[in-house]
């Protein structure tokens, strides 16, 4: 195949950074994350950059919690998918460890560091071994300001503790930068979607940032020159096309999926 | 059960929307996902699964995992047959 797989014929994880070449190839790989055109060509990315960190697999998971009824998990898997099946037929979701490590901590571990606590979570670690990745490497990828959204992107190697080595050091940089990258691309591309699928404007996005900056009806009539009864009528569209009660949930919603920033009430 | 081809999409969805998939042609084979919205009393997960297939064999394998079939065989049949034709022409 390429250049990429000859690094990683079940070598040690010492052996792979210390390869000629590592350190240019997993650059590459975490550049051409954000030029990723659509998800397929995301899942080569993610797949070319776990051969090239001697890994057999990686998945990126990204979490989103809407409001308190209702979480959205999206899996990129560059390995077996089955194991994400699995995992959903099972119904682990946020009592998984990794992704409850991930919601708290930012530093990549290997897994073996992670804990397991409950019975969920050990079934949830024997399924992922069974579907490849006996050793792990957990890299959270935290939203700022206090977003319930985050992402995770977990290597997988066949081979036992092959994260638990010094070199894991210098994988720790690459993998961070790349959770980072994947992370934002597809906040965009959530973004994207959403924006297309629900004909949102940026008359609607400005409506909703006034909303989230505290403004009342009248405040948002008086500045976007228009009836309080059109501006209420504008949020009703918008609660109906987010599904949400009110404009306060729709606002909150669009700033958890990146379509407005999180500001502040104004002075 | 629904169907649809959109622009370079095939989708699948099953009579009550529970289950979605999507599937397209990529370079190294079909890309395919799978959604799925599960609700728990009051709470609701909704679950989106991306990978490329670049056999019919690893496919099947991913199929015969999803307990999902039992309960909507005529939505994963014309599920097979939209990748079958992909990969065909991939």
């Amino acid at each position: 195949m390429n250049s990429s797989t000859s690094l990683n014929q079940r070598r040690s994880l010492p052996e792979v950074v210390g390869a000629t070449g590592f350190a240019s190839l997993a650059l590459e790989s975490i550049q051409r994350a954000p030029k990723a055109g659509d998800a397929s060509e995301m899942l080569e990315i993610l797949s070319a950059a776990s051969q090239i960190f001697g890994a057999e697999m990686a998945v990126f998971v990204s979490f989103i919690r809407d409001d308190e009824s209702r979480e959205s998990f999206r899996f990129l898997v560059a390995g077996n998918p089955a194991w994400c099946i699995a995992y959903q037929q099972n119904g682990w979701y946020a009592n998984d460890a990794w992704l409850l490590y991930a919601a708290t901590n930012s530093e990549p571990v290997s897994d073996a560091a992670i804990p397991l606590r409950t019975k969920w979570q050990r079934e949830a670690r024997v399924i992922a071994t069974q579907h490849g990745a006996v050793s792990a490497y957990v890299v959270p990828a935290p939203a700022s300001g206090g977003l319930s959204r985050l992402g995770l992107l977990i290597l997988g190697s066949a081979q036992p503790h092959y994260f638990d080595s010094p070199a894991s050091a210098t994988i720790k940089v690459f993998a961070r930068s790349l959770a980072m990258e994947i992370h934002e691309w597809w906040v965009r591309q959530i973004r994207k979607d959403i924006i297309a699928s629900n004909r949102i404007t940026d008359d609607d996005l400005q409506l909703l940032t006034m909303e989230k900056r505290g403004l009342r009806t009248k405040q948002i009539a008086d500045e976007l020159n228009i009836s309080p009864a059109s501006v209420d009528s504008r949020f009703q569209r918008l609660n109906a096309k987010f599904n949400r009660p009110n404009r306060k949930a729709t606002a909150n919603l669009a700033v958890e999926y990146g379509l407005i920033e999180p500001c502040g009430p104004l002075n | 059960m629904k169907q649809r081809d959109l622009a370079g999409h095939r989708m699948v969805t099953s009579h009550d929307g529970v289950v979605t998939f999507v599937l397209r042609r990529a370079k190294a084979g079909v890309h395919v996902e799978r959604r799925q919205e599960n609700s728990e009393g009051s709470q609701a997960h909704v679950a989106s699964v991306q990978a490329l297939f670049e056999t019919g064999e690893r496919f099947a394998q991913f199929v015969d995992m999803d307990s999902m079939r039992f309960s909507y065989p005529l939505t994963y049949e014309h599920l097979k047959r939209h990748f079958d034709e992909l990969i065909d022409e991939s």
